[in-house]
């Protein structure tokens, strides 16, 4: 029972690790920063997730209760990381990060900048005379 | 008041889960006036409402998690695939309908768009949300709305929980 019980939680670290590795080859080879994000989310979950399973399998409850922390540690992690990755995505829309396309063309939906004009933060941060959207602003 | 009392029993438990203390009567009680203060922080901020302490949507969402973790294995075997041939990648960057009413449905809405890996919500502004997407698929896949649905499943016992509360109030 115990082999059987190492084996699985073996291969599922093995795995998670190896999705790590994927998720950093992915950020070496995309072409921009949105795509990276996408190959970053990799690790951050199934990654993250199956070394966590892994580890649950091997400590089990816990005299400690290490498997609950291991399961919080989970938790915490899916609640946080969507929230920093889109904090990230929509920081560098505003800062004029264009999203690469195979066509080189832009993107069909773009960024709402009435919204963001709510946000007087975001928008003094931006450098004087430098806009994310100018053909936006060549039609007003 | 309910808000107050889910958000200590809680956090208590939450406390004895980490300090594994049970017996000891001073630590049990240094547990309970801290998660007490917490809950008074938590008041003064006016935190304790429906988007503080969800505990309206907490059943329903525990039931949607496993559908969400299959498809977040599903995306992350396709975005593995993206890693190891990169060609097939054609990212494109899309609005998407979000049909949730409230602003809890629309952030775990978004938050399950990011947390799938593949697809980012970069901006939510009314009921759309806009998505970056690694795969033209992936946008396809939310325009069919089977998340969407999903998600408003979960929030339907949030408005369930308020027409209650409103229907007492006319009574």
């Amino acid at each position: 029972m115990s082999l059987v019980l190492d084996v699985v939680s073996w291969a599922c670290i093995v795995i998670g690790g190896l999705f790590c590795l994927l998720s950093g080859i992915g950020l070496v080879r995309f072409p921009d920063v949105f795509t990276r994000m996408h190959a970053a989310s990799l690790g951050d979950t199934l990654g993250a997730g199956l070394i966590i399973v892994g580890l649950l399998l091997q400590a089990g409850l816990g005299a400690d209760l290490v498997g609950i922390k291991l399961v919080m540690i989970l938790v915490f992690l899916l609640f946080t990381s969507p929230v920093a990755t889109h904090a990230l995505a929509q920081a560098a829309l505003l800062d004029g990060q264009r999203p690469w396309t195979r066509d080189g063309r832009p993107t069909e939906g773009k960024l709402d900048l009435r919204d963001a004009a709510d946000d007087d933060f975001l928008l003094d941060d931006r450098a004087p005379g430098r806009s994310a959207f100018p053909d936006q602003e060549a039609e007003r | 008041m309910k808000h107050a009392l889910s958000l200590f029993v809680g956090l208590f438990v939450l406390w004895l889960l980490l300090s594994g203390h049970w017996s000891d009567p001073l630590l049990l009680g240094l547990g309970v006036v801290s998660a007490a203060l917490t809950v008074f922080v938590a008041w003064r901020m006016e935190g304790l409402d429906h988007e503080g302490v969800p505990v309206a949507v907490a059943l329903r969402a525990l039931a949607y998690w496993p559908w969400l973790l299959w498809q977040i294995v599903l995306s992350n075997l396709a975005v593995a695939r993206c890693v190891i041939d990169p060609d097939r990648i054609a990212p494109r960057m899309a609005w998407v309908p979000a049909s949730q009413r409230t602003d809890l449905g629309k952030v775990m809405f978004a938050n399950s768009i990011t947390l799938t890996p593949g697809t980012i919500s970069v901006q939510v502004d009314g009921g759309r949300i806009l998505v970056h997407a690694l795969e033209p698929g992936s946008i396809h896949d939310l325009h069919g709305g089977e998340m969407d649905r999903r998600t408003d499943w979960v929030e339907g016992s949030l408005e369930r929980l308020s027409d209650a509360v409103h229907g007492s109030g006319k009574a």
